[in-house]
């Protein structure tokens, strides 16, 4: 019997035994809402990610979970200061052209508690594995512009890590709290749930959520981006009327 | 009470923004100035990305000329033709200025040019104003008659292209007002200002305009030329956010309206040297923010290379 042959059989046995211990896990998730609106009053959100492992659970398992959130990407500009004449100067640039505007990264444990570097890099999740590529014509050190970069969006509120965030209940319910913060971008976002069992990922699933402004903010939003000229000339009538008005006012 | 500005783009306090309005309405209407120049760096410090600050500040400045340049027209103090002369001065410099603040944007330079462009003209102005006041508190405790002043007699009246102006009963090159008005619009279009606080002095001393026909047109040329901004912004950076200049003015009409009543009750000296205090003390906190060593070396934007 070949080698390959017999992993075949081992690989049956082993599934058909698993299958006699406990059906193979499955997860059911949902999000408290997948569309998060922009308005007058927004200053930020907490979305409600829970769910349930399903299938019969071994207590001695090690089951973890880790959340990720990704929102739309957007091209950025990094910049170092130098100091020129004692005055701080913006120096070098680098552009990461398609750097996610929001990424959160929740689990059960620490990341590295939970898998090895490598499947976790397969998986692409962790703040190590964010796609940013960084693009410059000066001599840089693209690691130190990277992890800036990384510094700036943390600083924002737009990269968040947050370790054993997620709780889960009775070894089947779980749940955390993703935060959407005033200054969030808009667009289409992707929630990553992914349960791993004794290091090993073994479910992945994906949840959608749109974050957009929407009524009167989209209204002016919309307007200054796709008709600029009349944005414009809506915006200086508002304040010669509203200039006057003012002058009406006063004179009483 | 957190508000959220659609094109800033971040969600601010809504009564801290009304009591920026209020802040430099009450300034404005004590000193008799646009206020713009403090409105801009506040805005800065309040979080406020800077291209949003000058655009938005520059369409607050429309609506705060108005009603004083009204009360100037009734009165007959407004010069029709050399506002308008400067008004085609002013829209030749904010083109200019606007282009190149997009390009300053594109280089990542623009918030080094605005703080060290605010750092020279506030301390410029502010130290100026504070030495003149100075002075003249000294003069009035001394009682000594104040100095007279005389337009100069010099190089501007051999410039070429003179025209007649009746209303300001003078003859001079059209290039004067043309440059001055330029100027003022390059300024207006970089650091969201109205420019007044160039343009008045420049009026009196370079042109030898009367008094009382100078501030109401240079609130004409301001309306204007900050008109012409609004709209190079809007098209160019899409930084105007008029829910922001909305909730600005509700505060600055308010605010003006105690700061002319406060001001009657102080001594003109006594109002310049503290508002050239104030100018000092946003020019210095600008200054600072150059020249201390930042929290992070690295900044980011949005934006391609």
């Amino acid at each position: 019997m070949s080698m390959r042959g017999f992993m075949i059989l081992l690989a049956v046995f082993f599934g058909a035994y698993d299958a006699a211990k406990a059906a193979p896990h499955g997860l059911v998730t949902d999000i408290s809402r997948d569309i998060v609106n922009l308005r007058y009053d927004f200053s930020g959100t907490d979305l409600l990610l829970f769910g349930a492992i399903s299938g019969a659970v071994d207590r001695e398992e090690p089951l973890d979970l880790v959340i990720s959130v990704l929102g739309p990407a957007k091209s950025m500009v990094v910049r170092r200061k130098a100091q020129v004449a004692g005055v701080w100067v913006n120096k070098q640039a680098a552009s990461i052209p398609e750097a996610p505007g929001y990424y959160a990264l929740t689990s059960t444990r620490p990341l590295a508690n939970i898998t090895d570097a490598k499947t976790l890099s397969d998986l692409g999740l962790g703040l190590a594995n964010l796609p940013l590529s960084i693009v410059s014509s000066d001599a840089i050190e693209p690691r130190e512009f990277r992890a800036g970069f990384v510094r700036a969006m943390e600083k924002r509120g737009l990269y968040r890590l947050d370790a054993d965030a997620v709780t889960v209940l009775e070894g089947a319910l779980f749940r955390t709290n993703i935060r959407l913060p005033a200054n969030v971008p808009e667009g289409p976002f992707e929630a990553r749930v992914v349960l791993f069992s004794n290091g090993v990922p073994v479910v992945d699933r994906a949840l959608h959520i749109e974050v957009g402004k929407i009524g009167f903010e989209r209204a002016v939003f919309q307007l200054a981006k796709q008709q600029p000229l009349l944005y414009g000339i809506a915006a200086v009538l508002l304040a010669l009327l509203s200039g006057w008005a003012a002058s009406l006012l006063s004179r009483r | 009470m957190p508000f959220y500005l659609p094109i800033a783009e971040m969600s601010l306090n809504i009564f801290l923004v009304i009591g920026l309005g209020v802040a430099v309405g009450f300034l404005s209407g004590m000193f008799g100035v646009g206020g713009g120049f403090l409105m801009t760096p506040l805005l800065i410090f309040s979080g406020v990305p800077p291209a949003v600050a000058v655009a938005t500040g520059a369409n607050l400045i429309t609506a705060s000329s108005v009603s004083g340049a009204i009360t100037h027209w009734r009165r007959g103090g407004v010069d029709l033709k050399l506002g308008g002369v400067l008004i085609v001065g002013g829209a030749i410099g904010s083109v200019l200025g606007a282009w190149l603040f997009t390009w300053l944007e594109a280089i990542g330079q623009v918030e080094l040019m605005i703080s060290l462009l605010y750092v020279v003209f506030l301390g410029g102005i502010g130290g100026l104003m504070l030495w003149e006041s100075l002075f003249a508190l000294l003069r009035s405790r001394r009682g000594g008659a104040p100095r007279k002043r005389r337009a100069g007699r010099g190089w501007q009246h051999s410039l070429p292209f003179k025209m007649r102006f009746r209303k300001s009963r003078l003859y001079i090159s059209v290039l004067l007002p043309l440059g001055i008005g330029a100027i003022v619009g390059v300024l207006a279009a970089i650091l969201g200002v109205g420019g007044g606080f160039i343009m008045v002095p420049a009026m009196i001393y370079i042109l030898g305009m009367p008094t009382n026909v100078v501030v109401g047109t240079s609130l004409l040329q301001i309306i204007f030329v900050t008109a012409i901004i609004t709209l190079l912004h809007s098209v160019q950076t899409q930084t105007v956010d008029i829910i922001l200049t909305l909730l600005l003015l509700v505060g600055a009409v308010g605010g003006a309206q105690l700061g002319a009543t406060l001001g009657m009750k102080l001594k003109g000296e006594q109002l310049r040297a503290l508002l050239a205090l104030i100018v000092l003390g946003v020019c210095l906190r600008m200054g600072w923010d150059l020249v201390s060593v930042p929290d992070d070396l690295y900044s980011i934007m949005p934006g391609a290379l």
